[in-house]
């Protein structure tokens, strides 16, 4: 697909690289070690082998101590990688809060809510590099609303409103970029089937299908 | 090396674990789907709570005093009051759970009426006083028979029992039909669902308190204890306190704020 | 016994017929070996049932829009495949092995309060039993998923009887698990024999006291949950319907004792682990007082950590950091206790049969497992994977890998203890090889399916999806059998008549070495059921020392550590 990924994927995508990483280097060290003890002290032949002149059942301070400062200096790298690499949706943007959207989920569907008092169902369409902000909620049980290719997601819950950030990625022309919307919380036996769209257009054309539209409920999610 | 040890001479076996067991389930199945399966599911944990507390009357399952254990740190404590006080972290982390979560619902609602509005405070107050009274008794009690008095031992029990009764009595017969009448029931919101679940579970605790303390009044004047055996008045009287303890906090978080 | 009469039967030293086919025995015997046995028997019983559960699960996910299972179904199928594999297969299993081996281990009679240990057992059968029926109910059971969330699980979203017999049965189960750890914190404070001090308590027996440490600890806050459920339920209250915070209270409430739960499930694996590795490496666990202390670790801070299940909840982000960071912290000494497990293998002489094998395997998922873990601690990365089949892959690389893979091992190393009889090697073996590969073609995808929601009952042909499902479909089909047969190898064990080998892998510890026979009978003034011997060096910590050296017999001599011809001397006379 030409389609773009999204920033907060691409950044995700590194801090997950990074991360997995370091998780096959320690699992190489981990497993390296394991198959060579496996092979250099397995048991031959004839061999009744005690080990009297080993320090059995000592503490060992020195290399605890190594060992648990290694895995505190990883560790930490990671987190600090974490923060900077990846900038959060839940994060408040300085400045401009962006085109707000009023997400609601029900049983079994989404509803968008425009800031012109516009409402869709199953599908959001907006403009691209815009930055918006979904005002998340319900009207009944605990719904998530992942952004699948964003890979973002929040809860929503009934009588709590959540708050996400993302930004659209560009879009000129005719381009027409489609993302999905799944839930990810059980939800009652409708959870497979609460699918949603993201539509992307550029925002000359986003412009031009506002103004065409000519249901202007005003959007009960509040905010 | 075996361990073939003659399991029937040491290991006493008992039905009423199952019995209990088959009492409680049938009480749960019953109380969903058909209440008469409730009822008999009540009349089997009464005959299992029958066969319990004529085992330990009999003393069928008494430890063997002297023993060549490893005892440190807790040599003060012997093997059931250990177990009690053990039984008693569950509870307080119960308790303590239903507490946090009635904060919880409280300090995020807008609008919580205050204590005044929907208790009686004196009623409470009285309530309070009559509870920690009747701990006092069970004190009394033990230090009874401790010096070897069993008249002292059987006043200080029925008085712990006549008094946990009455408290009991005022919260069931008064001051709930009380409440309801004003509206305020277990379904009419937020504070009335926390008191009435929280003060509920207490008092259910209470119950099962009552029924433990008749055991030992039981016991007491069939000449059950001594001045050197009588761990059983002990270990009840530990979570008789308790109970007493739980509800020191409950009054407050409910009738005063 | 000496002078052993017809039909006398080794495991409990008395004649056949009257115990092993005495029903009047079995319903009310308080010993804690028939209790274990029970619990052992039961939860592979509720193994095969939510086995099989699983297996329909993917059976109906194999294809894209299948309609094997309905949504309805499906939805049922995955929270009584969740609730019985972790809280009535994993956790009894573990509880069962520990209630055999622990006594043994210390030198105990039975445990502290033996009747309450039959009680715990019945309420754990009656209360699967409960859950299992609740299926048949008019409007069917359960159908939230295992972790039950706030609103859906009110009368207002699930409204069948079905859902309440459930919640009523999960409260009864959290009886029973509080009920055994009063019972085995109590018996391994005060019930262990005279000789086995603190320092030398065998690493299983500190694997399940902090085991129960914690179930005292995590039970409490479920129960109390569910009694405001039930109460929801059947009272009017309004705790979970409540606009006012009613979603999060349940998360609070349910994951301040989940994530607690799964390490209740893990510990008594980890602990066999130890067992397994010391007896078949021949050596002691790397640096015993750092491996305690780092178990002990990850114990007091896994009360800590259980926001890190609500990432996507939309709390205060403070505290999701804070979570974050001390979910951070615990992998630092769970990875000191898997290293220790390793490292317990350096300078061994060590045997690859089949408990062996499963150990290692069991290794191998928690390495994977708990590094995807790791990832998962991230916030960020959290928003991706939660909710998804990564973290389906994660927790059961974990709790179907290591704690079934461990537990597994536990009951192929001390069958020749509980039975006296040995399992087939060979099919052992074969048995091993196959069920880890199914396990791996089962999960092992799970890490790719970022994309699919969990507890979705079919898919789309555009999801692409497909290849993967069918992939962990394939894998499904053979772990599913491969783990029958395993069981089904120690059963056939049965048929074969006792040997009298009683200690065939030379194990070091207390159930294997300590001479348990005639302690007990009338007359006998001591509580506990074994006369340990007193090591020669008093300074040695670790029963394993002078226990290889062949001291720990009763009557041994006392040997010179550094005289070699002295340790075979002596060692050649610890097993029978």
């Amino acid at each position: 697909m030409s389609q773009p990924i999204p920033v907060s994927a691409s950044d995700w995508n590194h801090l997950f690289d990074l991360a997995v990483g370091i998780a096959l280097v320690a699992m190489a060290i981990v497993f390296g070690a394991m198959i060579y003890f496996l092979v250099k002290y397995r048991e031959r032949k004839g061999q009744r082998k005690f080990v009297p002149d080993f320090r059995l059942g000592k503490s060992r301070p020195r290399e605890s101590v190594i060992f648990a400062s290694i895995s505190i200096i990883v560790l930490v790298s990671l987190v600090v990688a974490s923060y900077s690499l990846t900038p959060n949706a839940r994060f408040e943007p300085a400045g401009s809060k962006g085109l707000i959207i009023d997400v609601t989920a029900y049983q079994w569907g989404w509803r968008f809510g425009y800031p012109n008092g516009l409402n869709t169902f199953d599908n959001v369409t907006l403009p691209g590099n815009t930055l918006i902000m979904f005002n998340v909620t319900s009207t009944d049980v605990m719904h998530n609303f992942y952004l699948v290719q964003f890979r973002v997601s929040i809860e929503a819950i009934p009588g709590r409103y959540n708050v996400i950030w993302v930004t659209t990625p560009a879009a000129n022309g005719n381009d027409r970029w489609i993302y999905n919307i799944y839930c990810k919380e059980l939800c009652g036996v409708g959870h497979t089937f609460m699918d949603a769209t993201m539509t992307v257009i550029s925002p000359s054309v986003y412009n031009q299908w506002m103004a065409n539209q000519t249901d202007t409920t005003p959007s009960s999610a509040g905010g | 090396m075996t361990e073939d040890y003659e399991h029937g001479e040491e290991c006493k076996s008992s039905y009423a674990p199952i019995l209990l067991a088959a009492g409680v389930a049938l009480f749960l199945l019953g109380i969903v789907v058909f209440l008469p399966l409730a009822v008999a599911g009540a009349v089997v944990i009464g005959a299992a709570l029958y066969k319990f507390f004529k085992d330990g009357a009999e003393e069928k399952f008494a430890e063997l005093k002297e023993s060549l254990e490893e005892k440190w740190p807790l040599e003060f404590l012997n093997k059931e009051k250990l177990g009690v006080w053990v039984f008693l972290v569950s509870e307080i982390l119960i308790f303590g759970s239903l507490i946090v979560a009635y904060a919880y619902v409280r300090l995020s609602s807008s609008a919580w009426p205050v204590a005044t509005q929907t208790h009686d405070v004196i009623l409470g107050m009285a309530n309070t006083i009559i509870l920690l009274t009747s701990s006092l008794a069970m004190v009394l009690a033990l230090y009874s028979i401790r010096a070897g008095n069993a008249k002292g031992l059987k006043i200080g029990l029925l008085s712990a029992f006549a008094l946990g009764a009455t408290f009991l009595i005022i919260k069931l017969g008064v001051e709930w039909p009380m409440y309801y009448r004003n509206g305020f029931t277990i379904s009419s919101g937020l504070p009335g669902s926390t008191y009435f679940v929280l003060t509920g579970l207490h008092a259910v605790h209470v119950g099962a308190g009552l029924a433990a303390v008749g055991y030992l009044i039981f016991r007491s004047f069939t000449g059950g204890f001594t001045s050197t055996k009588h761990s059983a008045v002990e270990n009840i009287g530990l979570y008789w306190h308790f109970v007493d303890i739980v509800w020191m906090f409950l009054f407050p978080l409910f009738y005063l704020i | 016994m000496d002078g052993q009469p017809n039909g006398y039967n080794p495991i409990f030293g008395r004649r056949l017929k009257t115990i092993v086919f005495s029903i009047k025995e079995w319903l009310s015997t308080t010993n804690h070996k028939q209790v274990g046995i029970l619990y052992i028997v039961t939860a592979i019983f509720f193994m095969a049932v939510a086995g099989s559960f699983g297996e329909m699960m993917r059976t109906q996910l194999a294809v894209p829009n299948n309609n094997f299972l309905t949504p309805f179904t499906y939805d049922q199928t995955v929270t009584l495949h969740g609730l019985l594999m972790i809280l009535w297969v994993l956790t009894p299993l573990g509880i069962g092995i520990a209630n055999y081996i622990v006594p043994l281990q210390i030198g105990a009679k039975d445990l502290a309060f033996p009747r309450m240990n039959a009680l715990s057992y019945w309420t754990y059968l009656f209360s699967g039993i409960l859950l299992v029926s609740s299926v048949f109910m008019p409007g069917g059971g359960p159908n939230t998923g295992w972790t039950l969330y706030a609103p859906l699980n009110t009368i207002q979203f699930t409204s069948q009887a079905g859902m309440t017999l459930a919640v009523l049965a999960l409260l009864l189960f959290s009886l029973s698990v509080t009920m055994g750890s009063i019972n085995f914190l109590t018996t391994i404070v005060r019930n262990r024999a005279k000789g086995v001090t603190w320092k030398r308590l065998p690493i299983f027996t500190w694997s399940i006291l902090f085991t129960m440490s914690l179930a005292l600890f995590a039970f409490p806050p479920l129960a109390a949950g569910l009694l405001l459920l039930s109460s929801d339920r059947f009272l009017g209250t309004v705790f979970f319907s409540s606009t006012q915070g009613g979603g999060i209270l349940w998360d609070e409430l349910f994951w301040f004792f989940g994530h607690p739960e799964v390490y209740i499930v893990v510990f008594p694996a980890l602990g066999v682990i130890a067992e397994v590795f010391q007896t078949f490496a021949k050596r002691p666990v790397f640096s015993r007082t750092a491996f305690l202390v780092e178990f002990s670790a990850v114990t007091f801070l896994s009360v800590g950590v259980w926001m890190h299940h609500m990432f996507t909840t939309g709390v205060n982000y403070s505290v999701l950091q804070t979570f974050s960071f001390t979910t951070l912290a615990i992998s630092i000494p769970f990875e000191g206790v898997v290293l220790g497990l390793v490292l317990t293998l350096y300078k061994g002489t060590i045997k690859l049969n089949t408990p062996m094998l499963y150990c290692l395997a069991a290794i191998f998922t928690v390495t994977l497992g708990g590094i995807t873990g790791v990832l998962q601690a991230f916030p960020v990365l959290d928003y991706a994977f939660n909710g998804t089949y990564w973290i389906v892959g994660h927790f059961h690389y974990v709790m179907a890998g290591t704690t079934l893979f461990a537990l597994v091992a536990g009951l192929y190393y001390w069958w020749p203890k509980i039975t006296k009889r040995k399992y087939n090697e060979k099919w052992g073996v074969i048995t091993f090889i196959v069920s880890f590969a199914g396990f791996n073609i089962l999960y092992f995808p799970y890490f790719f399916m970022l994309d699919m929601p969990r507890r979705i009952s079919t898919y789309s042909v555009s999801s692409g999806l497909a290849t993967l499902n069918l992939t962990a479909t394939i894998g499904a089909y053979i772990f599913g059998p491969a783990a029958a047969i395993a069981i089904l190898n120690l059963i056939l064990s049965l048929r074969k008549p006792p040997s009298q080998t009683s200690n065939p892998w030379e194990g070091r510890e207390l159930e294997w070495t300590g001479d348990y026979s005639g302690s007990l009978a009338t007359g006998n003034p001591t509580a506990t059921a074994v006369t340990v011997a007193e090591p020669p060096d008093k300074s040695r910590s670790s029963r394993w020392y002078w226990c290889m050296t062949g001291s720990c017999k009763p009557n041994a001599t006392a040997v010179d550590p550094t005289n070699q011809s002295d340790i075979l001397r002596n060692s050649a006379g610890v097993e029978s």
